[in-house]
């Protein structure tokens, strides 16, 4: 990770080889993830939740002000082929709701998940146990940025 | 225009990728180089001009619609104010926190609570509808979390006030929720395909502390005996009905366990379970545990088991922060109530193992002084009024945090996680959403060429 000006965050906590080793499992698998995933330009308009309301490109249903009946989408995207439980949005209020992604991973069918992560997670697994870092709690890597 | 105090700007795993977020908004954009040049552009010109430059670049022009750069007029401390207090008031769904019993059968060391053998009966249960029947207004939302003590030692009283508390919520128009935290020790099937059957069951939080040989020794039973094998074997049964969400607290003795708790569930075909850390804390004079970790430390843990998790096939548990908005749990929110097994009312789940006499008010109506006067231990909470605070990068995220916490200190509050690993979560948070972005082109490219 490469500093480029004052107030850019490079501290991690996360062992740089691990992230390498990661990376070498995504190149073995031809997983490219330098493309941008966000679509910015869908949360412009949203992200200021001027009237207390949920993004609507995450959380279709839900109404500003209001989550009176609200029942998830029955299908996510992180599963297409099965579907949710229609429960889980039941607890949500418009004062708690995550906008977060309606996803399956949680509840269900996380063992049917994407194709593509599968076989990431092959990939890491056949590396050596030794090859990763173990879990410690030492400090964050780089300066403390936080106030 | 000024910047706003709230943006964070880091690398992500990826090579040449960025990410900016911004904490007040919850803007989130990935940037290439030259989108990474029009940001640091356009910074430089409103640091030494108060102006974008000219011509303003597209991009300069998202980061200005997503309030990285915002007018000199608006003062962002305001809005924080302004969104707490204005949720606060908006807010009309009623959330309980009921503990039928204080009763536990296990003795963990860290526990915050004293046990009592207190268990809600008949005529308090008669009472808890009561006051729900007046307080719940209609077209609203009905809430509640069973807690305790260990909820299901008093499984009749759920079975007894689940349906009821339903019906209720359905009569006024209102959308019901459940949910319930257990040790797990008397979480079997059939108590998880009847909590199933009430509407509105969100998940079952259960506690594994980690490996067998940690758990074991941090959460025995009264007697002393093991309980994981046995827990475990409930999860498996339990899944087949309800969400699950294993929290594992977490301090300096168990840290080196983790790996081995996914492995184990991985075993017992629980990959798709949430797993998530608590932080082991002196939240009161109870708990007893010695090696607790601070909270850089904790934030750097938990860090490190997100990318654990993604590593080992389970859902990183990677989500993007988001700005709060109106009341910070039940303690401070206008209608949420802890509601004991002796009539007592509360604020905050660290005062519901506490006797009724002790609480602020009763939901017994002989005896009560009104609801509201419970709430008033909270009413004039100000989360911009911490000094720390207000020069914190992440204050949109927490308004301090854990108000129960952040009374103990004048001048800062309880921090969050973020405070310390916002850039780690960020880089987290894009790398599933990268890997999932991936994952449906690759889909779309395989679909096309089947058409094809």
């Amino acid at each position: 990770m490469t500093e480029r000006s004052a107030g850019y965050d490079i501290k991690s906590a996360i062992d740089p080889r691990d992230v390498a080793n990661m990376l070498e499992a995504m190149k073995q698998i031809g997983l490219d993830i330098s493309v941008p995933a966000v679509n910015e330009e869908a949360r412009i308009g949203n992200v200021l939740y001027a009237s207390g309301g949920c993004d609507p490109h995450d959380c279709s249903g839900f109404k500003p002000g209001s989550c009176s009946g609200v029942t998830c989408p029955t299908k996510s995207s992180a599963c297409p082929t099965e579907a949710c439980s229609t429960k889980v949005c039941a607890n949500h209020t418009c004062q708690s709701v995550s906008c977060g992604k309606v996803s399956c991973n949680n509840y269900h069918h996380w063992e049917s998940r994407a194709s593509t992560l599968g076989a990431l997670t092959e990939a890491m697994s056949r590396l050596p146990a030794g090859s990763w870092s173990q879990l410690s709690s030492r400090p964050l890597s780089g300066p403390d940025l936080a106030t | 225009m000024k910047i706003s105090a709230y943006n964070c700007l880091t690398s992500s795993f990826a090579p040449g990728k960025h990410l900016a977020f911004n904490a007040l908004t919850g803007a989130f954009l990935s940037l290439d180089a030259e989108r990474l040049d029009d940001y640091e552009a356009l910074l430089a010109s409103i640091e030494t001009t108060g102006s974008p430059p000219e011509p303003v670049r597209p991009f300069q022009k998202t980061l200005i619609e997503n309030g990285f750069v915002i007018p000199d007029e608006c003062d962002e401390q305001t809005e924080i104010s302004n969104r707490y207090h204005g949720g606060k008031a908006a807010s009309r769904g009623l959330g309980l926190t009921i503990a039928p019993t204080i009763t536990c059968n296990f003795g963990c060391g860290y526990c915050f609570q004293s046990h009592s053998n207190t268990r809600m009966d008949d005529a308090r249960i008669d009472d808890l509808l009561a006051f729900v029947d007046a307080r719940l207004e209609a077209g609203t939302s009905l809430n509640v979390t069973w807690f305790g003590g260990e909820p299901l030692g008093a499984f009749d009283v759920i079975e007894k006030l689940a349906p009821r508390l339903h019906a209720l919520a359905m009569e006024r128009d209102c959308t019901f929720g459940h949910s319930i935290i257990t040790n797990g020790y008397l979480l079997t099937e059939a108590r998880a395909a009847f909590l199933a059957s009430i509407p509105g069951f969100g998940d079952a939080q259960v506690t594994l502390d980690g490996a067998r040989r940690h758990h074991d020794i941090r959460r025995p039973t009264l007697a002393g005996n093991g309980t994981f094998d046995r827990i475990l074997d409930n999860l498996v049964a339990a899944a087949r009905h309800i969400p699950i969400l294993v929290r594992v607290n977490v301090d300096h003795r168990n840290v080196d366990g983790l790996e081995e708790l996914l492995d184990a569930l991985t075993e017992r075909g629980l990959r798709h379970v949430g797993v998530y850390l608590g932080h082991v804390w002196h939240y009161t004079d109870e708990v007893g545990a010695t090696d607790i970790l601070t909270k850089e430390e904790f934030a750097a843990i938990e860090t490190q088991f997100k990318f654990l998790k993604f590593r080992k096939g389970f859902a990183s548990g990677a989500m993007l922060p988001q700005p709060k908005r109106g009341a910070l749990c039940s303690a401070d929110s206008n209608n949420s109530f802890v509601l004991g097994p002796g009539g007592g009312i509360f604020n905050c789940w660290n005062e519901a193992h506490q006797d009724a006499r002790q609480a602020l008010g009763r939901y017994s109506p002989a005896t009560e002084p009104q609801p509201n006067e419970v709430k008033q231990q909270w009413a004039g909470y100000e989360p911009s009024a911490k000094p720390a605070c207000r020069s914190c990068h992440v204050a949109p995220l927490c308004m301090t945090g854990c108000p129960w916490e952040a009374a103990k200190v004048t001048d800062t509050g309880d921090c969050i996680s973020a405070r310390f690993n916002l850039a780690d979560q960020l880089r987290l948070y894009d790398l599933e959403q990268s890997v999932a972005l991936a994952d449906k082109t690759r889909q779309q490219s395989a679909g096309a060429a089947g058409i094809a």
